[in-house]
């Protein structure tokens, strides 16, 4: 059993700063926790501007892949929750899923009637992937039940699967007023070519893709066309998956990480990938308290410059 | 629908090791007490084929028929399918096999034991005691609890296991036709254990690789037949 398995699971949803407080006070998180971190002001988060509207995002978001496909388990679903809670306590917004993810839609769908709706800070972000044009619809429709929502603020066409069609099906629900914003997505370094066709021809707001201190690909081609034409960007694996800790967990972190208010790898790895202009906020996932706690450290204090983001590349390739 | 060949196995796996695991615990709890009845076919049918006899060969084909058939109606239907879309699917594939291995232990002309090497007997019977008491006891090995353990009859690693033993067993080219689809089943669910490092993976690796090598000595048998 984890630590994090022993939460008391309150039967009422977590909707105070107090009772978020006492939940991770009884996991000994609390004294763990810098005091900044604990801060549900919205005043010293780190925003990025991603619409014409002027309307901004947290730059640290939340997967769910594998981390919330947990089926039935109701301890699991409500340790789940204290996560969620977590993260929007600590200033999150963006969370993404998918119907690819198993249970995971609907296992959201129980944690915010945990923990109150509405959450005034949500910023919902799901897909449509079946490769069956006609079934666009109905998969749509079973996100909107899952999460319990009339409306999602983004909708993406999971990794190009059927994207022409799909497209149209999302352009008419934001039409309607169902999305407010649409997206396309890839992963692992696929299908770049035509992602980037995507990215200048057609009317999209938001494109998410793989970046971390290691995979910098998109750097070359697929950033500046976001950039060029004023896509926000998502940038999925910040981590490699876990595999950036598998590398690195055990080596020291720089003495200069500091500098730009990072306590641990989690915050280094976060920080370089919202750093770059292009991109509007990261979307790491975890199953842990204590690991989204470490997570949105990411979402306060300084951001490496250009020259401090080469420093941290470097090091790292150093190693 | 060639887009989701671009999927590698790592993307089709979409639950933890620990989030299996503890389905399997809640469906173990769920289905109390079948546990006993399993037990109880398992060591039935494990006694039959320590025992080989004309007739009982029948009642080994009908019980893993049914264990199938449980498997997928209620394993991968009513509750793997909470963790993964694909279950329902694996559900119908479990459900043929199920149906086929009671059709043909129902049918007028029994299967008969083949009578093979010694060794080869040996080696059924193994396969045979894997699926229904070692397979499950290892699963203790990966720290589960016993009410996370995968019983014959009712989870597919162990039915997948005592199914190879059976077709090891009996002659007849229609065997084949039986084998198609434990074939391709060990291929989903030992790429899905191997990525989750579970036992399974070498469990259902074994009980192919052991059938495969048996259809490798018969065909080179067959062979060296004709040459002579």
């Amino acid at each position: 059993m984890t630590d994090t398995d022993k939460l008391e699971l309150s039967e009422k949803p977590i909707t105070n700063r107090r009772t978020f407080l006492k939940t991770i006070a009884g996991v000994g998180l609390l004294s763990a926790t810098p005091q900044s971190l604990l801060s549900s002001d919205t005043d010293d988060l780190l925003l990025k501007k991603f619409s014409d509207t002027g309307e901004r995002l947290p730059v640290i978001g939340m997967g769910t892949w594998i981390t919330f496909n947990v089926g039935n388990n109701i301890q699991t679903r409500n340790q789940r929750t204290q996560v969620l809670g977590t993260f929007f306590k600590l200033g999150g917004g963006l969370v993404d899923s998918s119907p690819m993810y198993g249970s995971a839609e609907e296992v959201l769908g129980y944690a915010l009637d945990r923990l109150g709706r509405p959450q005034p800070s949500l910023f919902s972000a799901t897909k449509v992937w079946t490769p069956f044009a006609s079934r666009g619809e109905w998969q749509i429709e079973e996100s909107h039940k899952l999460w319990g929502l009339q409306q999602f603020d983004l909708y993406q066409i999971h990794n190009l699967v059927a994207w022409e069609h799909h497209l149209q099906t999302l352009q008419q629900h934001k039409h309607e007023g169902a999305i407010r914003y649409i997206g396309v997505t890839t992963s692992h370094g696929r299908r770049h070519q035509e992602l980037e066709q995507i990215i200048q021809t057609q009317p999209i707001d938001f494109v998410q893709l793989t970046y971390n201190i290691l995979d910098r690909e998109v750097e070359r081609r697929l950033l500046p066309a976001a950039i060029e034409k004023g896509v926000a960007v998502i940038a999925n694996r910040p981590f490699q998956g876990g595999d950036l800790f598998f590398k690195l967990a055990r080596k020291p972190l720089p003495k200069w990480a500091g500098d730009i208010d990072c306590q641990n790898w989690a915050g280094f790895f976060l920080k370089f990938v919202v750093s770059h202009h292009a991109i509007t906020c990261a979307i790491p996932a975890t199953s842990q308290v204590e690991h989204m706690i470490e997570n949105m450290g990411a979402l306060r204090g300084k951001l490496p410059d250009s020259k401090t983001r080469k420093r941290m590349a470097d090091y790292v390739a150093s190693l | 629908m060639l887009e989701l060949l671009q999927f590698s196995l790592s993307d089709m796996v979409m639950y933890s090791r620990q989030t299996y695991i503890e389905m399997m615990g809640l469906y173990n709890q769920a289905i109390w007490p079948t546990q006993v009845p399993a037990m109880a076919l398992a060591l039935w049918l494990l006694y039959i084929v320590l025992n080989p006899g004309r007739q009982s060969i029948r009642v080994v084909f009908l019980g893993l028929g049914v264990a199938w058939l449980w498997s997928g109606l209620v394993f991968h239907m009513r509750h793997y399918s909470s963790i993964n879309w694909a279950a329902p699917a694996f559900g119908y594939l479990f459900a043929v096999q199920g149906f086929l291995l009671i059709a043909v232990g129902c049918f007028p002309k029994a299967p008969v034991w083949k009578a093979p090497r010694k060794w080869l007997v040996w080696v059924n019977q193994a396969l045979f005691i894997m699926a229904v008491l070692v397979y499950p006891l290892a699963c203790l090995l990966e720290g589960r609890t016993p009410m996370q353990l995968e019983l014959f009859a009712l989870t597919p690693a162990p039915t997948l296991i005592a199914t190879f033993a059976l077709l090891l067993f009996v002659d007849g080219h229609w065997r084949y036709w039986l084998v198609l689809i434990p074939v391709l089943w060990s291929f989903i669910s030992g790429s899905f254990s191997w990525e989750l490092e579970l036992l399974e993976a070498y469990a259902v690796f074994t009980a192919l690789l052991v059938w495969l090598m048996n259809v490798g000595s018969e065909v080179f048998r067959l062979n060296m037949r004709k040459a002579k």
